[in-house]
């Protein structure tokens, strides 16, 4: 999960970053609460406001 | 060499929705292979209870509902128009539910309701070049609505009944079907 489409250069660290975890053999999981409700344009104003953990 | 990646989505979930916007931005920036692929939280939750769900908001079961119907209406255009229509249906079925202007509230009730609205899907339709004739959720002829929203809130309401396991049988033999 994530919390924010990341752009640009960022984007491609995340799925680098994703597709190493993904591709690793004896990965198996890894696991972090909610950051926040997704960010969104309709959601603006609940994302990073109470929800927000980190 | 392309990455391939199969994606499945509701359009009516937000992580669905932000991460799905991640792997557009990596495929414009290089060779990305994604299979669009319709998974309905409706149908996936049903085996679990909506009771606590519904502490959190009243209107998740409905939100969930009207993620189902505009699922039902990419695997129309999907069955009409090919596999290839599926990637850009639902970026406009997003877009109509996640660009819109923020709800009056600023709490997680307030977005659930917006989230369990019934909304006009045509202007979607009509955004990737698509027919809008045809039965949408809100005119859908219950000949066509196996799995109808009043069926669920009914089986919701008054725990398992027949009328929902025909519901799941109906939806869970069909898609693969019809897959890519």
């Amino acid at each position: 999960m994530i919390d924010a489409p990341p752009r640009g250069e960022d984007a491609l660290r995340l799925w680098d970053a994703v597709q190493t975890l993904g591709e690793w053999g004896g990965f198996a999981e890894l696991k972090r609460t909610a950051r926040s409700f997704p960010d969104t344009p309709m959601s603006s104003k609940l994302a990073r406001t109470e929800t927000t953990v980190r | 060499m392309s990455d391939r990646l199969e994606f499945f989505f509701d359009p009516i979930c937000p992580f669905c929705w932000v991460t799905s916007r991640w792997v557009v931005e990596v495929a414009r920036q290089r060779p990305t292979e994604v299979t669009w692929r319709p998974l309905s939280l409706a149908i996936l939750n049903e085996e679990i209870s909506y009771e606590e769900r519904k502490k959190a908001s009243p209107e998740y079961p409905d939100s969930h509902v009207r993620g189902l119907e505009m699922l039902r209406v990419v695997h129309a255009a999907r069955e009409a128009h090919g596999a290839e229509v599926v990637g850009d249906l639902y970026t406009a079925l997003g877009e109509l539910v996640w660009d819109a202007d923020p709800p009056e509230g600023d709490d997680f009730e307030a977005v659930m309701h917006e989230m369990a609205r019934r909304r006009d899907l045509r202007p979607a339709l009509e955004r990737v070049g698509l027919p809008t004739d045809w039965p949408t959720p809100r005119t859908t002829p219950p000949a066509t609505t196996t799995c109808a929203p009043r069926p669920r809130r009914r089986s919701t309401a008054a725990g398992a009944g027949s009328g929902r396991r025909s519901c799941r049988s109906a939806h869970r033999t069909a898609p693969p079907s019809s897959a890519p």
